[in-house]
């Protein structure tokens, strides 16, 4: 299968073309109840994780709220 | 002292409380029910993409209750203002938050916030439809400046994030607090209960605290100490305090001496 290289957290990543971001996120073990995914800074919603396919060189943020007050 | 509003929301509480941290989520929800805050800050961040190094799940904000309190995400760790509006609109679409505590702080020692990106973001985020809540300096002009750009309280620092030293920055926020039309909320350094109500009595709305709570070895009654100090400080301001005098009043009757 081709591949297509992404970044995800700002780290470069090798995946099969066309995967979607449901698979991205049970290839790395994550949880998608408890994160927000950002696709070159638009995020998708929940329930379009499973048909939103990637493609070359989209940058992938997977993020989450977490404890803080100032910078920690 | 009077009604705590900010953007439209009364606030029945002066104490706001910042949830980084703690040793754990509930150790966090007991110190903030505690506190009887109604407005907490929390904090976007990467996950860990390799399993090995994440840390064990526990989402802050299945902690809460935005219904008991207002979520407010900051934008920590932006360098800049295009940093500081990327994570303010990530937030904001992740989960409708529209609130938002601006922090620009590319000082790594001292993570002091750089004035010029935080108005530059303070525009462009009121613009988007924001609640903005900047982090400042103590800075009357700056603080005048971001009144100007919408922002809807200024939040002056006592003293560097985390140092727990107090209100070393004093002078100006009595400036701040004389010239502001929006709520002044005295944040960053204040590591006692003391210095919350030093804060309250200076005239500041509200004030946050994050360190000192969380850090503290029973966090859940520092935050109540916190808010029992707050309380009394908003008491003593309504009580009308009488002023300070360079020369001694005495306060015993000056006849009747038994000599």
């Amino acid at each position: 299968m081709n591949k297509i290289s992404i970044q995800v957290n700002g780290e470069k990543m090798s995946v099969d073309a066309d995967i979607s971001l449901e698979k991205l996120l049970s290839s790395l073990e994550i949880n998608h109840d408890h994160v927000s995914v950002a696709v070159n800074d638009e995020v998708i919603s929940r329930e379009s994780l499973s048909n939103h396919r990637l493609r070359n060189e989209d940058q992938v943020e997977i993020i989450h709220f977490v404890g803080g007050g100032g910078r920690i | 002292m009077k009604q705590l509003i900010i953007a439209g929301r009364e606030f029945s509480s002066r104490f706001f409380i910042g949830t980084g941290k703690f040793a754990s989520g509930s150790l966090m929800a007991e110190a903030v029910r505690e506190s009887c805050s109604q407005l907490v800050t929390v904090a976007l961040r990467r996950v860990e993409i390799s399993s090995s190094s994440r840390s064990r799940e526990d989402p802050v904000i299945s902690h809460l209750d935005p219904g008991k309190v207002q979520i407010v995400p900051n934008t920590s760790g932006a360098r800049t203002a295009e940093e500081a509006v990327r994570i303010a609109r990530l937030a904001r679409q992740s989960g409708g938050y529209d609130w938002v505590k601006l922090e620009v702080t590319p000082d790594h020692n001292y993570l002091l916030p750089d004035p010029v990106e935080t108005l530059k973001a303070a525009e462009t985020l009121v613009q988007e439809g924001f609640t903005v809540l900047p982090y400042i300096n103590a800075d009357p002009v700056l603080a005048r400046r971001l009144e100007d750009a919408g922002t809807a309280a200024v939040m002056p620092l006592a003293s560097p994030i985390g140092t727990n030293r107090g209100i070393e920055t004093g002078a100006m926020i009595r400036i701040i607090i004389e010239q502001a039309q929006v709520p002044v909320v005295v944040d960053a350094g204040l590591g006692l209960p003391s210095h919350a109500a030093a804060a309250i009595e200076l005239g500041a709305d509200a004030v946050l605290a994050n360190t000192a709570i969380a850090t503290a070895g029973d966090p859940a009654a520092m935050a109540r100490a916190f808010a029992m100090a707050i309380q009394a400080a908003e008491i003593a301001v309504d009580s009308d305090p009488g002023g300070e005098k360079n020369m001694a009043a005495a306060s015993s009757p000056l006849t009747g001496f038994l000599r």
